[in-house]
């Protein structure tokens, strides 16, 4: 399932899916499979993609989260 | 650019698992590669063993690193179906010998009386190293 929230969320602090990689320390492809539902990232990973784009873990990655 | 991509979990990931396909694909080839020269090329033990001692090691080296490590979710085997499991790898391995190896009726009895009992004790020591290892893990996990 895509997770069009966190591609939201990017777009919405004005971030290139390169620039959300680079603060994260992974390659732009990574971000890429997760924004299309093809990786399933580790909790770490999710915490600093959350940290980054000042969201909650329930916010971008909670499936029942508004 | 480099450091990027190796702190990268999903690359990590991706690269161990391209390493493992390829450890495994390896040690498959071994086993056929000494199986192909004892069984069809008759071929003396000297010019095989080293691929098949490899396979066994690396085969040996998988099993005992799991069962230190812990992994695995079934609890001990019960002594009727590991029985069943050594009687049945018996037969195959005696009408294998048999068909393969040449060996005559009594000498693939005696074969299968020696495999049974070894086959058994094997897979039930592992069985139970394996669970001995998990309770060992779950006791440290309680006291933490």
């Amino acid at each position: 399932m895509k997770n069009l929230k966190m591609k939201a969320a990017r777009v919405e602090r004005d971030m290139k899916q390169e620039d959300l990689a680079k603060a994260v320390g992974v390659t732009r492809q990574t971000i890429g499979l997760i924004e299309a539902g093809d990786y399933n990232p580790t909790l770490n990973l999710c915490v600093a993609i959350c940290k980054t784009l000042g969201k909650t873990l329930d916010e971008l990655f909670w499936e029942g989260a508004q | 650019m480099k450091k990027q991509t190796e702190t990268d979990e999903r690359v990590v990931q991706e690269r161990r698992r391209v390493q493992s396909d390829a450890c495994q694909l390896l040690v498959l080839g071994l086993l056929l590669a000494a199986l192909i020269q004892q069984i069809f090329l008759h071929a003396p033990l000297a010019q095989y063993g080293v691929e098949l001692a490899a396979a066994l090691l690396a085969g040996g080296y998988v099993t005992v690193r799991n069962l230190l490590e812990g992994n695995g979710t079934s609890s001990v085997y019960g002594a009727k179906k590991t029985l069943l499991g050594a009687l049945v790898s018996g037969v195959l391995a005696a009408v294998l010998v048999i068909t393969l190896a040449d060996f005559d009726a009594v000498e693939a009895l005696i074969f299968f009386l020696c495999f049974v009992p070894v086959c058994f004790i094997t897979i039930q020591g592992i069985s139970w190293l394996n669970v001995r290892r998990r309770k060992a893990l779950d006791r440290t996990l309680d006291d933490e």
